[in-house]
């Protein structure tokens, strides 16, 4: 199936996970909680691209921006509507004009688009100049290897290549979810051409450090206290 | 490294650094000088020279360069190899030269040898005029947290301690009857992007430049990290 197949199936069960109070934890401690550090402060006219079921937008929302999201998957737009106003669209072929945001915000859903190049592009072209696109992905080195074992001092090892451009899909089973969290995969060079081809300057880049309670959550996830999980950029279209 | 290493590694360095394909130096200067070093402009300041290897190639390509180097021994053998260039010794983090007085400053592998790595980009920044940029080479941040299993193209690279915060590298290599000691800071790649971004200094390129040479390890795991940032 392709990547967005995947996820417009999963629609439903995503955003029972989501929405879980004890689920997604990752997501509530650690990762949302850093990518708002590094966004531009309220009130912007935002674009929550690869808004899945509007978990950042409820957030944009409550601090004061206009926001707008956009997904391929007519699932996710649907959950995402009881939060944010949301459409169904290709982010490489967006139904807005240009300069109509000052700030693209992509959490988690630039590793889903087979098109990143495209993507990108459209976020500059829907950019008032000096606007920010802010994303963040999982970091291309933790992507390039795994730990050999649950122990917290557990080697990282790359088997393979950090270059390489793959298809990922890892099965997440826990607790009565099951998700099959696919993504592409890239090493950091493949989104800075993108960056480059569409006319954006980085001006922050964040390898967040995970917060004492999320490390605290099992001995396994003291593993990721030596090996970045995501990688944060913000970039400004000049 | 810091100045005192580099004083007693200097002979050990200029033979290395000077012996023809020997390091990888020529395998990796061309994506540099392609992809990272802007054309010629005005005046081109170098910090780092060492024994002058990329000043002489940057001149080469039409640059009017000055470079400096904290170690006098490496800029008197800089001198000798290119008695026409201007080579000084200075210190990265106190650079002599007034403000906004280059176009483009360079830093191949550079700031990994620096005790204070922001003070010397923010050094950089200051001596830039707006619009100019830095080319800067650094060994990548992967690269350094890890080693790998065995000589092989295939072998498992392993990171057994942290990739986070400023760590210090040491390595000795033996090669074709030369031994160099290696040791120098290592940092993640947010340290580097956020000192450019302290100085001012937006990034516009970043690239992780892959070997000539096919059956590398080094085409599964990146040697360096190239950026050029520019000062808006």
């Amino acid at each position: 199936m392709r990547l967005d197949e995947v996820w417009d199936a999963q629609a439903e069960e995503w955003t029972r996970f989501v929405r879980d109070p004890h689920a997604d934890r990752t997501n509530r401690l650690f990762n949302l909680p850093r990518f708002l550090d590094l966004l531009p402060p309220p009130p912007r006219r935002a674009l929550d691209l690869g808004c899945g079921e509007g978990r950042l937008g409820a957030e944009l929302r409550r601090r004061g921006d206009a926001v707008v999201g956009v997904d391929s998957s007519p699932g996710m737009v649907a959950a995402a509507e009881d939060r944010i106003d949301a459409v169904v669209a290709d982010a490489a072929a967006l139904p807005f004009a240009d300069a109509t945001f000052d700030l693209v915000a992509a959490f988690m859903s630039l590793q889903d688009m087979d098109d990143l190049d495209g993507a990108v592009a459209e976020a500059a072209r829907v950019l008032e100049h000096g606007g920010r696109l802010c994303f963040n992905v999982l970091h291309p080195i933790a992507e390039a290897g795994r730990f050999d074992s649950r122990e917290p001092d557990s080697p990282f090892t790359v088997r393979g290549s950090y270059y390489e451009c793959a298809r990922v899909d890892d099965l997440l089973e826990r607790d009565g979810f099951r998700l099959s969290l696919s993504r592409l995969r890239r090493p950091l060079e493949a989104y800075a051409r993108a960056l480059e081809a569409a006319g954006f300057l980085i001006e922050a880049l964040r390898e967040p450090a995970p917060p004492a309670e999320w490390l605290a959550l099992a001995p396994s996830t003291y593993r990721w206290d030596r090996i970045p999980l995501f990688l944060h950029v913000s970039a400004v279209r000049l | 490294m810091s100045g005192g290493v580099w004083e007693r590694e200097a002979e050990r360095w200029i033979a290395w650094a000077r012996t023809p394909g020997h390091d990888g130096y020529q395998s990796y200067s061309e994506p540099f000088f392609a992809e990272i070093v802007p054309p010629p402009g005005r005046r081109t300041l170098e910090v780092g020279c060492g024994e002058g290897r990329v000043a002489r190639d940057l001149r080469a390509r039409g640059h009017d360069v000055v470079a400096v180097d904290a170690v006098p021994r490496l800029v008197e053998a800089a001198r000798d190899a290119d008695p026409d260039g201007e080579y000084l010794v200075a210190d990265a983090t106190q650079l002599p030269f007034a403000d906004a007085g280059f176009d483009l400053v360079v830093a191949h592998n550079t700031l990994m040898d620096v005790e204070d790595m922001p003070a010397a980009v923010g050094e950089a920044a200051r001596v830039l005029e707006r619009g100019g940029r830095i080319a800067v080479r650094v060994t990548h941040p992967l690269s350094d947290a890890g080693r790998f299993a065995s000589g092989d193209p295939d072998a498992p690279f392993v990171i057994h301690g942290s990739y986070f915060g400023r760590r210090r590298f040491e390595a000795t290599v033996e090669r074709a009857g030369l031994t160099m000691t290696f040791s120098y800071w290592t940092y993640p790649l947010e340290d580097y992007v956020g000192a450019l971004a302290a100085a001012g200094l937006l990034v516009e390129r970043l690239r992780e430049p892959r070997p000539a040479l096919e059956r590398s390890r080094r085409q599964r795991i990146p040697n360096f990290l190239d950026l050029r940032a520019v000062k808006p």
